[in-house]
């Protein structure tokens, strides 16, 4: 039979126990408290509030707009949403050279091999594809901001992310943007950023803007709720360089002498619109 | 018994600290991300990319094509809608007041709100989505080109040149609106004739596409 000992309560444990107790929830209150104001003070660390979103966001389209030369490489992919509902993403690289006022040259591949040219000299716009030979040409006098605008609004082709290529981007953004909100602060895309989430009248977009003195994007997400399951653009940014040397002839256009000259599709389009309207309205050509 | 003390002062501790964190965490969610919503998102378009392999019959057509930061109105889907009632209840209000303000303004003011909202949509993306073949287009192509499209300048010793190498061996051109199309050369336009119809080819959003056309001038 093993030996059981039997505890038998003495008037000096109870109160050994009553002081033991106090102590014990002494202990245990103190213990809360420190970790309650732990966690108070960790959630009020990082700069008390956080930095003034539409702030960053202005800077950098600022910045953008006022650098006078870079070059970026951007690789972009955006969701088609099927006739079956589900989404597909297409990818694609553009390489941009830009050189305010007037120059701009974007080479971009598609993820079938399809690889097309843009160029805005100052006086036309090109656009020439590789494997149809082709390239079409509109005259466009003036600075960038013009020509971004009248291809992609009137001539009706791709240029996504567009409107941080302008000269005026800050203003234009800042108009834009109903809210943005800042998210943290991350070094998740290689280099320290600020991640912002904010909303245009129809867009949603995060971004994500380096931090330091050249407030460039690493990364835009953009999300198109009202259209049909809500697909989104997403383009990450590489090897930004806003000194780069950029030779002229890197703006000059000449078609390979196998090339064909086609005309824009919106060219076509207005010319078959514009007939009627110009009859009306006296015309805008 | 003192064990049992200490043992039940710990459960304490541990459960108003873990309380602490899951207090703490949720109000960061709350506070700083302003939900989870765009995270979601890129998990689920980051899962269909395998889809992207068989380009095949699947269009590549759609708004987020753009990349434009405002969208066409057109778009709008009641799913959409729902996820915006923020946005959708502001957009409701100042379409409210666009409207009176239209009853009081007639063509001056309307016109100056054309102006505003082009300013802020010019890139929304109104691509014209010409399929292969597929549209009807109004005029004529010679006139058209005519007007938009002088001759082509001389070629140069140095043609147009891509800077990097293609990562992807390039796709054939695009096939001829229909098979042995009859080809005729006019006002610096070929036009492909596939019975009685007629088409040129034109650059579209998507690179160079066939448009139906009047006949060329002369035919």
């Amino acid at each position: 039979m093993p030996y059981r000992a039997i505890e038998v309560p003495r008037e000096g444990d109870r109160l050994m126990g009553a002081r033991t107790n106090w102590r014990g929830w002494l202990g245990g209150a103190l213990c809360a408290a420190s970790v309650l104001l732990g966690g108070l003070a960790e959630a009020q660390t990082p700069g008390g509030s956080p930095p003034d979103a539409r702030a960053l966001l202005v800077r950098m389209a600022d910045f953008l707009g006022k650098t006078q030369q870079l070059s970026v490489t951007v690789h972009a992919g955006y969701d088609a949403t099927q006739a079956s509902g589900q989404k597909i993403e297409w990818n694609e690289v553009r390489t941009l050279a830009l050189s305010r006022p007037s120059r701009l040259r974007m080479e971009v591949e598609k993820s079938n091999g399809a690889r097309s040219l843009v160029v805005f000299d100052g006086k036309e716009i090109s656009a020439y594809d590789e494997a149809g030979r082709v390239y079409a040409q509109a005259p466009q006098a003036g600075g960038i901001d013009e020509a971004l605008v009248y291809f992609v609004r009137d001539l009706r082709m791709r240029l996504p992310l567009a409107a941080l290529l302008l000269s005026r981007a800050g203003a234009d953004l800042d108009a834009r943007v109903r809210s943005v909100e800042y998210v943290e602060k991350t070094g998740i895309l290689g280099a320290m950023g600020h991640h912002l989430v904010g909303r245009t009248d129809t867009v949603d977009f995060q971004v994500w803007i380096a931090d330091g003195d050249h407030p460039l994007p690493q990364r835009i997400v953009l999300t198109y709720p009202g259209a049909p399951g809500q697909p989104q653009f997403r383009a990450q940014f590489v090897d930004w360089n806003v000194a780069p040397e950029l030779a002229d002839s890197l703006f000059m256009f000449t078609p390979p002498t196998d090339a064909s000259r086609i005309p824009f599709a919106a060219a076509l389009a207005q010319y078959g619109r514009a007939t009627p309207a110009s009859a009306k309205k006296g015309g805008k050509q | 018994m003192r064990s049992r003390f200490w043992s039940a002062c710990c459960a304490v501790v541990f459960a108003i600290a873990l309380l602490g964190v899951i207090s703490d965490d949720a109000g960061a969610q709350r506070g700083r991300t302003g939900g989870g919503r765009g995270g979601g998102g890129g998990q689920k378009a980051g899962g269909q990319q395998a889809g992207g392999q068989q380009a095949g019959g699947f269009s590549r057509e759609g708004p987020s094509a753009s990349g434009g930061l405002s969208a066409s109105a057109g778009a709008a889907s009641g799913q959409g809608a729902q996820a915006r009632g923020e946005n959708q209840a502001a957009r409701q209000q100042s379409a409210s007041s666009a409207q009176a303000s239209r009853q009081q303004y007639a063509s001056g003011a309307q016109a100056s709100r054309q102006e505003a909202y082009e300013d802020q949509h010019w890139d929304e993306g109104k691509g014209l989505a010409i399929a292969a073949t597929g549209a009807v287009v109004a005029g004529t192509a010679a006139a058209a080109t005519s007007s938009t499209a002088p001759p082509p300048p001389p070629a140069a010793a140095q043609p147009a040149q891509f800077a990097t190498a293609p990562a992807t061996p390039p796709p054939p051109a695009p096939a001829p609106p229909c098979a042995n199309p009859e080809l005729v050369p006019a006002g610096g336009v070929t036009y492909s004739k596939c019975g009685t119809a007629w088409y040129t080819q034109a650059y579209g959003d998507s690179g160079p596409v066939y448009v139906k056309s009047a006949p060329p001038p002369g035919s």
